[in-house]
């Protein structure tokens, strides 16, 4: 027995103080942690565990003017993808995942590759792989689901045209949203990085409205990744049903039309300004582009490098030198000055103007303005293009439109060419002549016009000089019971300074053109009394010109509601009126055969 | 007989490892439930080691402590013999071998070895003449620490090595008088820390892709500290030397330090040569965990979450995100407190330091009271050993001591360490209830 020394107890009471003081520490750490941490520890912890998912919408449904005709749905469909996470984590065994997909679904190895980094945003993304699985594969995949972990196959629904490469341009497709795009959509949240968009057209033009709204789904997982749970807090609302002013049947014969030709079909009906039919060739079927790999297929870049670029679509995006529809301009200058009409011109297959000589295509005689326009008569449009002098002739190819985008409502609209002074002395170094203003009134020497600028303008003429805003979208519906939420109203952009007797006059020369001037086979191939005015435009030494032919029909009509506005342009087809007039007679022969009362 | 063996013995020492056991059970349970909602049943083994424990435990509190002393030299020598047999034929487990099979079962030799160690410490220490011959009883002191010390450390477990040193220091400060040695030790450890934390920071800078800096690069060597020992060591022996024989008084003042400073710039530079680069990230992930938050970080981030998101009251027991989807890895061993955290909030956690408190001050207690040099030394070397399993584990949790894998006493799982906590418990208990004895 012995009693502890009094340094024994001190050394004993440091211990305890070195203890107690660090359980000390301990408890003011765990004080903060649990007190001050608290909230923002937690944050981390649901962090941990919770992933935020973006549902995309059904896109909307687009029917054609008939509302029976789909011309955009989403088919169901089989498709085969994989979730990159759930492939097996070896490699070796990733292997025999990836080599029994190949044989499955006989696709590359790099095809593969390329679909996971082109799709999954993370690794739990599905990767598509194939679209319209059918039922033999599917069989096939279940014998073999054991080695084929991490592959799986659902109902996705499949962006659907069914007019293929009819309307290609027109309706367009959908695609992977671009770093581009993305630059530019990002103030608005439905767009972020793999986000499916409109690429073309329609589906590019409205696709805020086609997109519909984004679900929002929460998965908590748990450290592997593996979902232990999900919930949708938002579900995704669908885009809103399109009605198009198109018609789907004379969409359809347009581009049969057009098979094999390069050009561009416009249909409208001026008392609107509804487009009926918009064609563009060569095209292309938007269907192989399956929304998420658009931009992997080999067909896509064979599409866009292709020499006749069917991507382009010509009806609002290819310029063509307006030619002898260009005369339209020219009279409607003339009727405006005191020029009269029934004033005659000789036509002795040309004239001089200073010290060059100016053929007209054919010798005429004596022309005035109602002959001159039916015969397409150079000379008398030299003569008076002469009288006028360039300015009024440039003013009234302003108020037609010749180089204003007509802002119809489709993206990558472009504007024809009128030779401003500016410009035309940057070009050439030279002042204006007679000799120009003698080729401007025929519609060569630097003019350029779309296709649907050349229907605006028809329309006008049919419109006794009201210009339409064209339009294709025509009604929205509510995607549940589709009931009308909106409908276009016609929008009236100008009116040309003509006033409508005059304009009668141009009406007659352009019944003239088919009834005894250059496109007077019409008559006997077609009862409805057809105006047109056919073109011929020079495309480049050596080359086959462009052929035109713009019209509305009937001619006289009482209604202007039933009247329709046909634009035909082949491009190196030759003469408008042997080329581009029989596809606008076969258009006009078919609607008024066809026609329901809308 | 039972009812004498209770009779001396005040509640705390077994109802505070009784319930410090229980709530391990229920979060050996809790960290048991799978992502899958599956429990990994480990509770069930848990339970079955508390049982085992609890007779082994009856049974030492039924034996006088004094006599366990006694015979204590067979413990060790037993011990050290399982320790070499385990590096023989032992388990690798999370890269250290201190796992003995012995059919389907692993025991881990280092966790009984601390107890065989402070009873045969506590021996020797109580009948050495500490009063006349310090240096020897010192340097035998470090025989008897170094042989295990050693062994375990080969296998390698820092942590259970570091529990030795510390129970070491402990015993010794209590056991011998004069504690200038203590103090030479505390130096060296201190200086040698102090060595460890320079080049683990320059370390770090480089790690964060800082420009190596070239008289760094020489001067944080293992070649440049190396020398510095020796030239220390050469310095000290020649001037020893001397003294011996022309007795010099500046040279007994000064020659302490520089062997001091030479053996801290010697394990230093062992530490350089012998520190894996994932070791030396523990020690850096210390400094800053999100400097290596999918590595050596990830785990104290991941249990600091844990700890914080738990707030006041918890989120309920079994509720536990970061257990349950398991975000925490080794949550029912090293992590087990972060999941108490994080499930019962402030309210778990200050419970968990107020029992183990509570328990510390009764073996102070226990320490003043006990009458005998072998009771006092015995107890002072359980208390260095549950404090520092406390403390460090604990730290660990918190992220203010290094990831070196200790068990938490009774709570974490583990048949060997349960065992032995509940062993030590019994002997704390019985010097306790015999502190009139002796």
């Amino acid at each position: 027995m012995q009693e502890i020394s009094l340094k024994t107890k001190k050394k004993i009471f440091y211990i305890e103080i070195i203890i107690f003081v660090s359980i000390g520490f301990l408890f003011l750490r765990l004080f903060y942690l649990q007190f001050f941490k608290s909230a923002e520890l937690y944050k981390r912890a649901l962090a941990n565990q919770t992933q935020v998912l973006k549902i995309q919408a059904n896109r909307s449904i687009i029917y054609d003017r008939t509302k029976e005709y789909q011309l955009a749905y989403n088919k169901p469909s089989i498709a085969v993808y994989l979730i990159p996470a759930y492939l097996p984590q070896k490699k070796n065994e990733q292997m025999i995942v990836f080599s029994n997909i190949m044989k499955l679904l006989d696709v590359s190895y790099e095809y593969i590759q390329t679909a996971i980094t082109q799709q999954a945003i993370d690794k739990y993304t599905p990767v598509i792989l194939e679209y319209d699985t059918d039922y033999k594969t599917l069989v096939r995949l279940s014998e073999f689901s054991e080695n084929l972990q991490g592959l799986y196959w659902d109902n996705i629904p499949k962006r659907t045209y069914p007019l293929r490469e009819k309307a290609a341009q027109l309706i367009g497709y959908t695609g992977v949203i671009s770093k581009e795009e993305l630059k530019k959509l990002k103030s608005n949240p439905e767009y972020h990085p793999g986000s499916i968009l409109g690429k073309m057209g329609i589906e590019s033009y409205y696709d805020e409205i086609i997109r519909g709204k984004e679900g929002i789904k929460e998965r908590i997982v748990d450290a592997r990744g593996n979902v232990k749970e999900e919930e949708m807090k938002k579900e995704p609302v669908p885009g809103d049903t399109l009605v198009l002013s198109i018609d789907g049947k004379l969409q359809e014969l347009a581009y049969d039309l057009m098979a094999n030709k390069v050009g561009a079909v416009v249909v409208s009906k001026p008392a609107t300004g509804e487009i009926l039919a918009l064609v563009s060739s060569p095209s292309f079927d938007p269907n192989i582009f399956t929304d998420k790999f658009s931009f992997s297929t080999e067909e896509f870049f064979l599409i866009k490098s292709h020499v006749d670029k069917p991507f382009l679509n010509r009806a609002i995006q290819g310029t063509y030198p307006p030619s002898s529809t260009f005369k339209i301009v020219t009279s409607s200058a003339l009727l405006h000055s005191d020029i009269d009409p029934a004033k005659t011109f000789y036509c002795s297959g040309g004239m001089r103007i200073g010290n060059r000589f100016f053929k007209c295509w054919n010798v005429h005689g004596p022309v005035n303005l109602i002959t001159g326009l039916a015969h397409s008569c150079d000379v008398y449009y030299y003569s008076v293009g002469l009288m006028l002098g360039r300015d009024p002739i440039i003013k009234y190819a302003e108020e037609w439109g010749v180089n204003k985008k007509s802002g119809i409502d489709l993206p990558g609209e472009v504007a024809g060419l009128i030779p401003e002074m500016e410009w035309f002395k940057k070009k050439y170094d030279r002042p204006w002549q007679n000799g120009d203003t003698a080729n401007i009134a025929i519609g060569q020497g630097d003019l350029l016009i779309t296709p649907v600028a050349l229907n605006v303008m028809t329309m006008a003429i049919a419109n006794n000089g009201l210009i339409l805003k064209p339009f294709i979208l025509k009604e929205i519906l509510s995607y549940e019971n589709e009931s009308k939420k909106w409908q276009k109203n016609p929008e009236v952009l100008r009116r040309i300074d003509v006033s409508p007797e005059k304009m009668e006059i141009i009406k007659k020369g352009l019944y003239g053109v088919t009834t005894f001037g250059t496109a007077r086979w019409i008559k006997d191939v077609i009862k409805i009394p057809v105006a047109g005015k056919t073109g011929t435009g020079e495309a480049g030494k050596g080359k086959e010109t462009h052929a035109l032919f713009t019209c509305f029909a009937p001619y006289g009509a009482t209604n202007v509601n039933d009247i329709i506005a046909v634009t035909v342009v082949v491009e190196h087809g030759g003469g408008g009126s042997g080329v581009a007039a029989p596809i606008a007679v076969k258009l006009i022969d078919f609607y008024f055969k066809n026609r329901t009362n809308n | 007989m039972f009812k004498d063996l209770f009779k001396n013995v005040e509640a705390a020492f077994i109802l505070i490892p009784l319930t410090l056991s229980i709530i391990g059970m229920i979060f050996v349970y809790s960290t048991g439930i799978n992502p899958d909602g599956t429990n990994s049943n480990l509770y069930i083994k848990q339970l079955i080691w508390f049982g085992i424990g609890l007779i082994v435990a009856l049974l030492l509190m039924a034996i006088d402590y004094y006599r366990l002393v006694e015979i204590s030299h067979y413990f060790y020598i037993i011990g050290i013999i399982l320790l070499i047999i385990t590096l023989i034929f032992g388990k690798s487990i999370r890269g250290s071998k201190s796992w003995l099979g012995i059919g389907g079962l692993g025991i881990q030799p280092s966790e009984i070895m601390k107890i065989f160690y402070i009873l045969f410490f506590a021996k020797y220490l109580s009948n050495a003449e500490v009063n006349e011959k310090v240096t020897k009883v010192f340097l035998y002191s470090l025989g008897i620490l170094v042989l295990p010390l050693l062994l375990i450390l080969i296998q390698p477990d820092l942590g259970t090595s570091i529990v030795f040193v510390v129970i070491f220091i402990f015993m010794i400060y209590i056991g011998i008088p004069d504690s200038k040695y203590i103090k030479y030790l505390l130096m060296i450890g201190g200086l040698t820390v102090f060595l460890l934390l320079i080049i683990g920071f320059y370390k770090f800078y480089l790690e964060r892709g800082g420009k190596a800096v070239e008289i760094l690069d020489i001067i944080l060597s293992f070649n440049f500290f190396f020398l510095i020992s020796l030239s220390l060591f050469l310095y000290s022996f020649i001037t020893m030397f001397i003294d011996f024989f022309t007795p010099t008084k500046i040279i007994k003042k000064i020659l302490p330090f520089t062997l001091i400073i030479g053996t801290a710039f010697l394990f230093s530079s062992a530490a350089l040569k012998v520190l894996k680069p994932y070791q030396w990230k523990r020690i850096l992930v210390m400094i800053n965990p999100e400097f290596d938050s999918k590595g050596a970080g990830y785990n104290i981030i991941q249990s600091t979450i844990a700890i914080g998101s738990g707030g006041v009251f918890g989120k309920g027991l079994f509720r536990g995100s970061q257990n349950t989807l398991g975000f925490l890895p080794e949550k029912n061993t090293d992590f087990i407190f972060s999941i108490i955290c994080e499930e019962l909030g402030f309210i778990g956690s200050t419970l968990i330091l107020l029992l183990f408190g509570l328990y510390f001050y009764n073996i102070f207690k226990a320490i003043r009271n006990t009458k005998d040099k072998e009771g006092m030394l015995v107890a002072t070397g359980i208390l260095a050993m549950f404090f520092t399993h406390f403390l460090v584990n604990i730290g660990m949790t918190l992220g203010i001591t290094p990831a070196t894998g200790l068990p938490l006493p009774f709570i974490s799982y583990g048949g060997s360490s349960l065992i032995s906590f509940m062993c030590a418990a019994a002997i704390m208990s019985n010097i306790y209830s015999n502190r009139f004895i002796h």
